[in-house]
């Protein structure tokens, strides 16, 4: 074994004095020839090139799978010929504003596009606004307004009604005076609503509803309701310039 | 200015050259040519010339580019096409003297050790470099290469110890 360690030593020795097979000279050659094809007209140029061909190979595959993708998408003229025109929507490019002043919202809607607009009235004709009510009142604006309703008159431009729309809100704390006083609102604007209520002490326990809208050309729209412990629902609905409901929302 | 470069890199390779062809000789063994080694080798470390911090830590340098050059290398599995032509080459140049015998002799016996074995036994018997370097080189911990160093040499020793009874058992028969 201690010969053995010997010879890995020995060999080891002459392995750490051999002289060199290739001479420093050589070896420069060899380096310097190597650099030449390195430079930029050596193996970068060649992979530029490389790389140059296939960045070009994937624009071109680009462009072609756009070119394809436009003429297949894109009608050409005498097809679109063949194709109804399409109703100018008036709810491109809208603005949109928002107040609330004395406990009406008026929500403004400017069409940018036609350069006309439509006001929407919402009217929280809830008795005895307390501060409370009023902020739970405040989360609810949140709650979509419903569109503008619009006409097609003879000569097919559009005209915008302004709607109004009546907001209410009842509650466990509600009297049976205010449903009441919703129910004759309501019944004004031409809805049918019934109710029936258990008072106790002087607030409602339970509550039932039926609203019902007749429309012309179209099924009549109706709604039931039973409320019970601590409830707090809204009663919308959106009347037209001559105070008709041409909609309603709960 | 790049021939400038280029001198200023000559002028650190030559000292130097000797140390790292027995290096690349002795590590290529098998598995690629050593001058495609030492060219490529140098021709990497000529593009990565500004990143060398220290003149003195140019050997060190230039066996960090091909110790990752043989890895990716070995990656590639392309030593079945080398190991023909680089043999022969060594088994040309060493027919003349002795010395040559037996320094392909312990390329042979290192040939069969793990790559990290040979790597390490190569950079601190024959390159003369301090374990911590070694260590630097081989991007490992001091303890790695200790225990690296340890284990190479006692393979080394049961393939020289096989070889030698196997020599002498044949020139018994």
């Amino acid at each position: 074994m201690k010969n053995t360690e010997n010879r890995i030593d020995q060999l080891f020795e002459s392995t750490r004095t051999e002289a060199p097979i290739r001479s420093f000279e050589s070896s420069k050659e060899a380096f310097i020839a190597g650099l030449e094809t390195t430079t930029p007209t050596g193996i970068l140029a060649k992979w530029a090139k490389i790389s140059f061909t296939f960045k070009t190979l994937i624009m071109l595959g680009i462009i072609g799978a756009t070119a394809t993708l436009i003429t297949c998408l894109v009608p050409n003229s005498s097809s679109h010929e063949k194709l109804k025109p399409l109703d100018p929507t008036p709810y491109t490019e809208t603005t949109e504003v928002v107040d609330y002043v004395n406990e009406v919202v008026v929500k403004t809607i400017y069409f940018d596009t036609e350069k006309k607009w439509a006001e929407i009235r919402v009217e929280p004709t809830k008795i005895d606004v307390s501060d409370s009510n009023r902020k739970e009142f405040n989360k609810n604006l949140d709650i979509p307004f419903p569109p503008p309703v619009f006409i097609k008159t003879e000569d097919s431009t559009q005209a915008y009604h302004q709607t109004t729309t009546k907001c209410f809100s009842i509650e466990k704390n509600s009297s049976d005076l205010e449903i009441e006083r919703i129910r004759k609102l309501a019944e004004a604007a031409g809805l049918h609503f019934q109710y029936k209520v258990i008072v106790w002490k002087g607030k409602i326990k339970r509550c039932s509803l039926h609203i019902c809208l007749d429309k012309d050309n179209e099924p009549s729209c109706e709604y039931d309701i039973n409320l019970s412990g601590k409830f707090w629902k809204k009663i919308q609905w959106v009347e037209d310039e001559n105070g008709r409901a041409i909609s309603f929302e709960l | 200015m790049n021939t400038s470069k280029k001198d200023r890199f000559l002028s650190l390779y030559e000292p130097v050259y000797s140390s790292f062809e027995r290096f690349c000789r002795a590590r290529a063994y098998g598995d690629m040519d050593y001058e495609d080694l030492m060219n490529e080798t140098l021709l990497l470390a000529f593009q990565k010339f500004d990143q060398l911090q220290s003149k003195d830590s140019f050997l060190s340098f230039l066996f960090g580019i091909s110790v990752r050059l043989l890895a990716n290398n070995h990656r590639k599995k392309k030593a079945e096409l080398h190991t023909g032509t680089a043999l022969e080459n060594v088994a040309i140049a060493s027919e003349n003297t002795e010395q040559r015998a037996e320094v392909h002799l312990l390329h042979k016996a290192l040939r069969c050790l793990k790559e990290e074995q040979r790597e390490a036994l190569i950079l601190f018997e024959i390159s003369g470099f301090p374990i911590k370097e070694i260590a630097q080189i081989q991007e490992c911990s001091v303890d790695a290469v200790k225990q690296r160093l340890s284990r190479g040499r006692k393979r080394l020793t049961e393939i020289l110890t096989f070889e030698s009874e196997y020599k002498l058992g044949k020139e018994g028969l």
